[in-house]
């Protein structure tokens, strides 16, 4: 069996900062919000943690997943 | 963008102005919106009425906007020169920069803004916070909110550039999520499976020596078969030659010897 570790991306968490960031100033333009530090911290934060360590780690997980149910197929047909 | 500067700093130059030492006391005990010793209004409202972001004055590109201000006798000491310093300055997300800084000996201003010369660049609620003082000390200090409202959030050039550093990042996003599967391959099914046949499959069996001999000559003879072969064709040419090469001597010896007895008797 494939053992399943989280993984961080360094090009995800430099993505995720420029996502947060975006998104922060979209809203801002759109009038939706005002952006103040704490929330343009919690954005840039939020994208990192989401693009950096949170969904290359559910890519993973489905994959470890997928990999796990194939060799758990393989062993019972021996 | 210039021009929104400008409105809020003469909104809050305007604001500022005008003060007593009564509402200096007053001020410190009041909200960050409060004004004292001065008004300002927007196209008739007082300012304190856009004391939060979401009740932020609402100005729509093409719009025109009439500013108005005042600063109360209250502002001054009776007898002097009616001066004031005022500082005013825009805040987004923690930054804060100067929109406007001087002196002026104005009690009221009034002025009309035209929204369009600015709203093509950026957009949204911007926070501009405001404070002037006396010549004799007196300080008033004021804060409104402005929402800059215009064609959409594309439609400015901040907008445009949040968008495409936007796509950039979801495409470095995807580029993460991909290798973080990809490294769960074919391959790493394959080494799993393998290594759980090895598990189950035990020691492997002991093969009989003369196998062994055998697989290792046959190894061997794939190997060094050419040279073997060679000696075994040049053997009888070199036996040749070396008959060859001792009848030669003993003839070139029995030559000699024969040479010398011929001389003897001579």
């Amino acid at each position: 069996m494939i053992r399943y570790k989280p993984k961080v991306s360094l090009v995800g968490l430099v993505s995720g900062v420029l996502v947060g960031a975006s998104l922060l100033a979209l809203a801002h333009q759109n009038g939706s919000l005002y952006p103040t530090r704490n929330l343009a911290i919690a954005a840039v934060v939020a994208g990192a943690l989401l693009c950096g360590i949170l969904f290359p780690s559910l890519v993973r997980l489905r994959a470890v997943g997928k990999a796990n149910r194939r060799i758990a197929v393989a062993r019972s047909r021996r | 963008m210039r021009r929104a500067l400008r409105l809020l700093r003469l909104l809050s130059a305007t604001t500022i102005v005008g003060s007593s030492i009564v509402m200096y006391l007053v001020a410190f005990a009041a909200p960050a919106s409060a004004q004292s010793g001065c008004s300002a209004t927007f196209n008739g409202v007082n300012v304190a009425t856009y004391n939060t972001p979401k009740r932020a004055l609402r100005v729509r590109e093409g719009q025109k906007l009439n500013v108005t201000g005042t600063a109360l006798p209250t502002f001054y000491i009776p007898g002097e020169d009616r001066d004031l310093a005022y500082h005013v300055k825009l805040e987004l997300a923690g930054a804060s920069w100067t929109a406007t800084s001087g002196v002026s000996d104005k009690e009221s201003w009034a002025g009309t803004v035209n929204v369009s010369d600015y709203a093509n660049r950026g957009q949204g609620i911007y926070k501009v916070v405001a404070v002037t003082q006396s010549n004799a000390g007196t300080e008033c200090f004021a804060r409104a909110y402005v929402n800059v409202k215009g064609g959409g959030a594309l439609s400015t050039t901040a907008g445009q550039i949040a968008a495409g550093v936007g796509v950039l990042g979801a495409a470095g996003a995807a580029t993460a999520g991909a290798r973080g599967g990809r490294e769960i391959d074919e391959g790493a099914v394959k080494d799993a499976v393998g290594d759980f046949l090895e598990e189950q499959a035990g020691p492997p069996p002991e093969t009989p020596a003369s196998v062994d001999e055998t697989a290792a000559r046959t190894e061997m003879m794939g190997r060094h078969g050419a040279e073997l072969h060679l000696m075994t064709f040049c053997l009888p040419l070199v036996i040749v030659a070396a008959v060859a090469t001792i009848r030669a001597i003993a003839s070139d010896v029995t030559h000699h010897i024969t040479a010398s007895i011929g001389g003897m008797f001579r």
